[in-house]
């Protein structure tokens, strides 16, 4: 069979279509995944100025919340306000130093008072004979 | 139409299509070969761009995680006013409301001016060429060009007006930054944004703030406007601290954006590290209120107040006069020294408090017991072949027992337990003790006068064991009694427990650190047993006593030197002690300088002006670090007996 002469441009032409358009692709898929870093990276560097801002933010509001918490300002804000709050200057835990059972007696205010300081009782035991 | 037409046509179509790509591949190696430099050269000017992260200042906190110390991020608004558009105009009055501007001043600074030419007059600094919304939130960090004009940042934030670093120096340049408010606060900033006025645009710069105000200032210290550390712990812990600043390396758009795809270097910014103190800021507060009360009950030239646990850790360090370090400026030139931490930095004679020393060295050396008996009535003695005169006393004191030695507070005596030990036992004790050494507290700390005990004169072996001629500071004399208080074992005296990163990982732990041992544990325990007899009946300190607590303290009144002389109308009057006595939990020392004017009979001492605040600071604490009396119970014991009684 006779081969046909523009064979060979017709797949040149052809082989040039399909260079092109691959090219072309590959080009347009550089610039969109180009485009997707820009994207990606800006929409991250927002994300990070964001969390900045909100910490930025919280802080402040710490600040501020520990500064109205000052030791000073609170009794400036006791006296004025008329709150009559006290510091705890009482102390918790009574140091018992007398007996205690006597106090408790006596606090109650009822019950047989304890005559700790007689000598005990004389106590009987029977013994058993063999 | 012939098909060798066609098949020509085809041929032609597919050389012209090579040419085509052909040209377009001989352009690109044109453009990035050949070309490639001369092209790139003003891009690489004009697009390069580096933005400095300003790393956040470490926080100071109390013990209990209180935030004595922070830094709190603040814009510092400025206008260009070359930038500004006419459809703004009506949003300038809510501008300056919000700002608190008036109006006028505004749109004074509002109006575009220019610099004159250099050498004509002072000029504006050169502005640096700020980064349009760097971050999004209209607060650009600085960014730089690489020109060599370019000047560094480093105060960039303190100047009014800045002018074009492109423009020649010989002409007039614009003004391309006027100041409006240096502190506007994130929230303000928030809203000055929403504004959207375009040209108003601000720089984030992180302030110190003291949210307690003057608790602890003395210890704290203070970061000045130039965001330098200027005392306290401020300036020693600055290398913790401070930080470390990042940038990173990148590129701009056309209209000054950054591009964060391009971004070839980045250094993160490294936030200081939180440095957590043993300061308790309750305690501090006590002290505080307490030393405002001696202050507005005595009027003193000064007094301090230390409060510190058994292992060394300050738990408060007041002083009075004292500052509050977010108004650190508006200390007169003449009273900066109410800034110092007097408590370290000031020395005075400790009195009497010193005969701790004596007291503990001869027991030590098995020189006298507790009860051993010396005449305290005698007022000269025989020491190495001269007669020495004893100092005098308050009232005559006849023979005395060690213990009665200590708890009368008898200066013959202490002379004599003084003698007994020589002048080289006794300096090696009072060395021992921590005088006349520095203790490695971290600031400011002074060392005393403790002398040479070869260079001592013949009379000072009777005057050091009562507190002349030996001078401390108030935290060396606390040091010292901090020795009977933890078993005999002198230790530094320490702030900082704890350095941790800002996600709250400890980066450093410090521990009790002991300096030396003093004394042995059982002297130590006897010298607490005499210390107690100073606050029961016919002690000096009475007033010192805790109900339901064994008070372990000395009281200690000196001289002060005016005009060369020992003075009777000026005294340091102190108080140093711990409690419970048998199991110490709070060392507490007060002194108080030159309270004699309005101290009860005219004179400042110990035992009136600052026993009572020991007691009442004491009894303030027990609750609140939660003491119980320690050694031995009256409660068991009297269980017991009733459980015996029982049977």
């Amino acid at each position: 069979m006779k081969k046909s002469p523009s064979a060979f441009a017709n797949q040149l032409l052809l082989c040039v279509l399909l260079a092109f358009c691959t090219g072309g692709s590959i080009g347009l898929a550089a610039v969109w995944l180009r485009h997707q870093v820009s994207v990606t990276a800006r929409s991250n560097r927002d994300l990070a100025a964001e969390v900045a801002r909100l910490e930025r933010l919280i802080d402040e509001r710490k600040t501020l919340l520990e500064t109205e918490q000052a030791p000073d300002k609170l009794r400036g804000l006791n006296a004025s306000l008329r709150l009559g709050l006290v510091p705890m200057s009482e102390l918790p835990v009574l140091q018992v130093t007398e007996n205690v059972l006597e106090r408790m007696v006596r606090r109650a205010g009822s019950g047989p008072r304890l005559e700790t300081a007689l000598p005990p009782a004389p106590v009987t035991f029977r013994l058993a004979r063999n | 139409m012939s098909r060798g037409f066609a098949s020509n046509r085809i041929a032609v179509l597919g050389v012209t299509l090579f040419a085509c790509f052909a040209g377009l591949g001989v352009r690109l190696v044109w453009l990035h070969v050949v070309d490639r430099d001369s092209i790139l050269r003003p891009v690489v000017r004009a697009r390069p761009m580096l933005i400095p992260e300003t790393a956040r200042r470490g926080d100071i906190l109390d013990a209990r995680g209180a935030r004595l110390a922070t830094s709190r991020s603040e814009i510092v608004l400025g206008v260009d006013p070359h930038s500004l558009v006419p459809k703004d105009r009506r949003k300038w009055p809510e501008l300056a409301a919000l700002i608190g501007m008036p109006e006028d001043e505004l749109r004074e600074k509002f109006t575009p001016r220019y610099a004159p030419p250099a050498g004509e007059a002072p000029a504006p600094r050169t502005v640096m060429k700020p980064a349009a919304d760097d971050d999004g939130d209209g607060a650009p960090a600085l960014a730089f060009d690489f020109s060599p004009r370019a000047t560094p940042p480093a105060d960039a934030v303190g100047h009014e007006e800045e002018t074009d670093p492109s423009a020649d120096p010989r002409e007039p340049r614009p003004i391309l930054w006027v100041k409006l408010r240096d502190d506007v606060p994130e929230s303000l900033h928030e809203t000055i944004r929403r504004l959207n006025i375009q040209g108003v645009y601000g720089r984030r710069v992180y302030r110190r703030v003291y949210p307690s105000n003057q608790l602890g200032s003395h210890l704290i210290g203070f970061v000045n406007r130039e965001q330098q550390a200027a005392t306290g712990l401020e300036s020693y812990a600055d290398f913790y601290l401070r930080g470390q600043q990042g940038w990173r390396l990148g590129e701009r758009d056309g209209r000054n954006r950054e591009l964060p795809q391009f971004a070839v270097r980045e250094v993160p910014r490294f936030d200081g590290y939180n440095v957590r103190l043993s300061i308790d800021s309750t305690v501090q507060d006590i002290v505080e209120q307490e030393l405002a009360a001696l202050a507005a009950k005595f009027r003193p030239a000064k007094a301090s107040i230390i409060v510190s646990d058994t292992d060394g850790f300050i738990l408060a360090m007041a002083n009075y006069p004292t500052f509050n370090p977010n108004e650190y400026n508006k200390v007169p030139k003449d009273e900066e020294a109410r800034m110092k931490n007097i408590a370290v930095t000031d020395v005075y004679e400790p009195g009497s408090v010193f005969k701790i020393v004596p007291a503990a060295a001869a027991l030590e050396e098995r020189l006298v017991s507790a009860r051993t008996v010396i005449d305290c009535g005698v007022d000269r003695a025989t020491y190495n072949g001269r007669v020495l005169k004893l100092p005098a006393e308050d009232h005559a004191m006849g023979r005395l027992s060690v213990a009665e030695i200590i708890s009368h507070s008898s200066n013959r005596g202490a002379a004599q337990l003084g003698m007994l030990l020589g002048e080289e036992r006794l300096h090696r004790y009072a060395s021992a003790f921590g005088f006349g050494t520095r203790l490695g507290f971290p600031t400011g700390e002074v060392r005393g006068t403790l002398h040479p005990y070869k260079k001592w004169y013949p009379i000072d072996i009777t005057r050091i064991p009562m507190g002349h001629t030996v001078s401390s500071t108030v935290l060396q004399m606390h040091q010292a009694m901090s020795v009977i208080a933890s078993g005999g074992v002198l230790l530094r005296p320490q702030i900082i427990r704890q350095i941790t990163s800002s996600t709250g990982d400890v980066v450093y732990a410090y521990d009790r650190a002991e300096i030396g041992r003093a004394v042995s544990p059982e002297t130590a325990a006897e010298v607490a047993r005499m210390l107690i007899g100073v606050t029961r009946q016919g002690g000096t300190a009475t007033n010192a006593a805790i109900e339901g607590f064994d008070v372990a303290g000395k009281t200690g009144t000196s001289q002060k030197i005016i005009d060369g002389r020992y003075s009777n109308r000026h005294h340091v009057g102190s108080f140093v002690g711990f409690f419970p006595a048998q199991r110490p939990r709070v060392v507490i020392s007060v002194v108080v300088d030159d309270a004699d004017r309005t101290a009860a009979g005219g004179n400042g001492y110990g035992r009136v002006v600052a026993a009572p605040s020991f007691k009442r600071i004491g009894e303030r604490l027990i609750p609140i670090l939660g003491i119980r009396p320690g050694g031995e119970s009256a409660v068991p014991r009297l269980l017991a007996r009733n459980e015996g009684g029982r049977r």
